[in-house]
């Protein structure tokens, strides 16, 4: 199929908000060109390539390091992209900015959780709840959520296929948290964007672990689940390995003609012309693109007429801690391990002042063939060390919590004074935790150590992180009704300009405690029922067809 | 966060790995149960940064590649990481992934 010149859309990036757009309006019949810079990973490389665990090289990669920092071990993966063909260069300390540059983004290592905003979370928004729950309806359809209602206020319900069945060591989880007696503590199946239908042909194969890479298709993401239905559309093209530098002004206009891309394998510049584009590359990327846009009219960047272009960075503030149940030890596995992380908790924590905030997290246990656990066995000699671990190997459990971001403007993403290898100038990465994120992180820590110990933790290894490893970024073009205090508007329209929109984990003014994914699909959602509905109303036609 | 390992000098000399890691596996506790993966171990070592610079340290501070025998003050500041990986591996093996009902990997697990 010939490139397009010209399209109705061009959407920028193919992870949790761009996948879904691309699919929406290519099946509503817009002309659409997703441009992704990265290329495509094959469609069995969590199965051949890079399965999960111990299954190839016993999971050790080019990367991996002794000793081990098991908390860590998520974030040590070929995929992560660090310092070449990223938007911040990877320097030295300081914020940790994951991405992965390929098709589907960071959903390539998705976890999968699914959970909608509650009410209050969209207080700082130019709507509420009731405006987006169609649009979490429609995605968890279209995407295939797993989980049960529960009528919980903070957490909304959504609709699901069922989740499998808990383990014992879920069942201690539950019973500790219920123990508590604590009436805003919550311990209930978790929900994931994961096809637990046995009769699925992308059923859920039962890994253990999410985080390595699906090797059946199971977790949703682009390229297994909505890419196949729109890929041979004659309205539709993914282009690969363009990475797109800058937008480019309609000379005298609040307009964008399209964008500059270069061909990541030949470092050539091109141009793709749009009636729309959407920015969808993530907190950090999206900004980085508008500020390099800068132009006369727009000297700081577009999208920047009022200076908040890239301010407010958040990202979850979690702790961690893991354990052994010593009501598991000796014991077998006679039971389907699933997804290894069965459980969502909920809670709130108080701060030393008296203040309440809300927290969420999960429980995981997994299969542990990738052997972390010998890091708590260091003291013992190999003999015991042996007896030991089997005796313990289905014995463990870590709980991960996740508080609210915090919406410091000093948190921000600003261009840097360093280039990548195409002369593409980086963003760098302003981010320090606050007192109050720390004090969050020791309640946080403090809850999960009294749910554990009820639970028959032994010893407890914990650690915590403000530094970027939640991967959940959100602020930087952020969604405000006031052009002063955010972006983009309530439709994710740059509010100084005409026809550019950003449909990414930015637009999330005020990151709550919880998983942000599948609210960026909702909004995916909403925006391409309004972008179908401005171009077939003829706001702007296209001027020619757009493929050969 | 672990550090990243200090990787190969990409000038240096071709260095046969087999018969290195051969010299040094007796060297560790589990030298025994590794010693059917040896083939394995070779691939993994050549392949990853960490252990691919311990195991060049650990030929040339025993003269490997000149005839030097491997013995235990070899290893060095490289002690940790090599004793470290050949447990790990141990603990990952078919061997002892058997012996708590988890073997064969992969599949379904339900």
């Amino acid at each position: 199929m010939a490139e397009a010149a010209h399209c109705d859309v061009i959407v920028v990036g193919t992870g949790a908000g761009g996948g879904i757009l691309a699919y929406e309006l290519a099946k509503a019949g817009l002309n659409v060109v997703s441009l992704e810079q990265g290329g495509q990973l094959a469609d069995d490389h969590f199965k051949r390539v890079d399965p999960p665990g111990t299954a190839l090289d016993f999971g050790i990669r080019s990367n991996t390091v002794w000793p081990a920092e098991p908390h860590d071990s998520l974030f040590v993966h070929p995929l992560f992209e660090k310092g070449e063909d990223g938007s911040t260069g990877w320097p030295e300390g300081g914020f940790r900015h994951y991405q992965i540059i390929q098709v589907n983004g960071l959903q390539n290592l998705w976890n999968g959780v699914s959970v909608r905003f509650s009410e209050k979370d969209f207080a700082d928004w130019p709507f509420r709840y009731a405006e987006l729950a169609p649009h979490y309806d429609a995605v968890e359809r279209r995407i295939v959520v797993c989980g049960t209602t529960e009528d919980i206020p903070e957490l909304p319900d959504g609709i699901y296929v069922p989740p499998k069945p808990l383990r014992p060591a879920d069942q201690m989880i539950v019973d500790a948290v219920n123990g508590l007696e604590e009436p805003h503590s919550r311990a209930i199946p978790n929900r994931k964007a994961i096809d637990t239908r046995p009769d699925s042909p992308n059923a859920c194969a039962s890994t253990g672990i999410c985080t390595s890479g699906c090797p059946t298709g199971a977790v949703y993401k682009f390229t297994a689940r909505l890419l196949p239905e729109i890929a041979k559309l004659p309205n539709y093209e993914l282009r690969t390995g363009a990475k797109v530098v800058r937008l480019l002004r309609e000379p005298g206009s609040r307009r964008v003609l399209g964008v500059e891309y270069r061909d990541m394998a030949t470092g050539e510049s091109r141009l793709l012309t749009a009636d729309k584009v959407v920015l969808a590359t993530g907190a950090i990327e999206s900004p980085r693109i508008l500020f390099n846009s800068a132009d006369d009219v727009a000297p700081h960047g577009m999208g920047n007429a009022f200076g908040q272009l890239g301010l407010r960075l958040q990202d979850n503030p979690k702790s961690v801690l893991s354990t052994s149940l010593w009501k598991l030890w000796g014991s077998g596995r006679d039971f389907d391990i699933g997804y290894g992380d069965l459980l969502i908790l909920l809670s709130r924590g108080t701060l030393p002042d008296g203040e309440e905030f809300p927290f969420i997290g999960h429980a995981i246990h997994g299969v542990p063939d990738v052997p972390h656990y010998l890091v708590g066995m260091k003291r013992f000699p190999p003999f015991m060390k042996e007896r030991l671990s089997r005796f313990m190997f289905h014995s463990y459990v870590t709980l991960g919590l996740f508080c609210a971001g915090d919406p410091n403007p000093a948190n921000r993403v600003r261009p840097a004074g360093s280039y990548d290898r195409f002369g593409v100038r980086h963003v760098t990465v302003d981010f320090s935790s606050s007192a109050k994120a720390d004090r969050m992180m020791d309640a946080m820590e403090a809850w999960g150590r009294t749910v554990l110990r009820h639970a028959g933790a032994t010893s407890i290894y914990p650690s915590r992180d403000n530094s970027g490893t939640g991967i959940h970024y959100a602020g930087t073009t952020a969604i405000s009704a006031d052009p002063a205090r955010g972006v983009v508007d309530a439709n994710l329209k740059c509010h100084d300009l005409d026809n550019v929109y950003v449909c990414d984990g930015g637009v999330i003014p005020v990151l709550p405690d919880k998983h942000l994914t599948l609210t960026i699909m909702a909004m995916a959602h909403r925006l391409a029922g309004h972008l179908v509905e401005k171009v077939r109303t003829g706001a702007q036609t296209t001027a020619q067809p757009a493929h050969a | 966060m672990a550090t990243p390992p200090e990787p190969a000098s990409p000038a240096a000399a071709p260095l046969d790995f087999a018969p290195l890691v051969a010299a040094v596996l007796p060297l560790d506790h589990y030298h025994r149960e590794l010693e059917p993966l040896l083939p394995d171990l070779v691939r993994i070592v050549q392949l990853n940064d960490q252990l691919n610079g311990a195991f060049r340290r650990i030929a040339q501070r025993s003269g490997f590649a000149e005839g030097g025998e491997v013995e235990r003050k070899h290893l060095g500041h490289d002690a940790e990481a090599v004793h470290t990986f050949f447990e790990y591996v141990y603990f990952a093996s078919p061997a002892f992934l058997s012996t708590v009902g988890e073997w064969p990997l992969g599949g379904v697990r339900g």
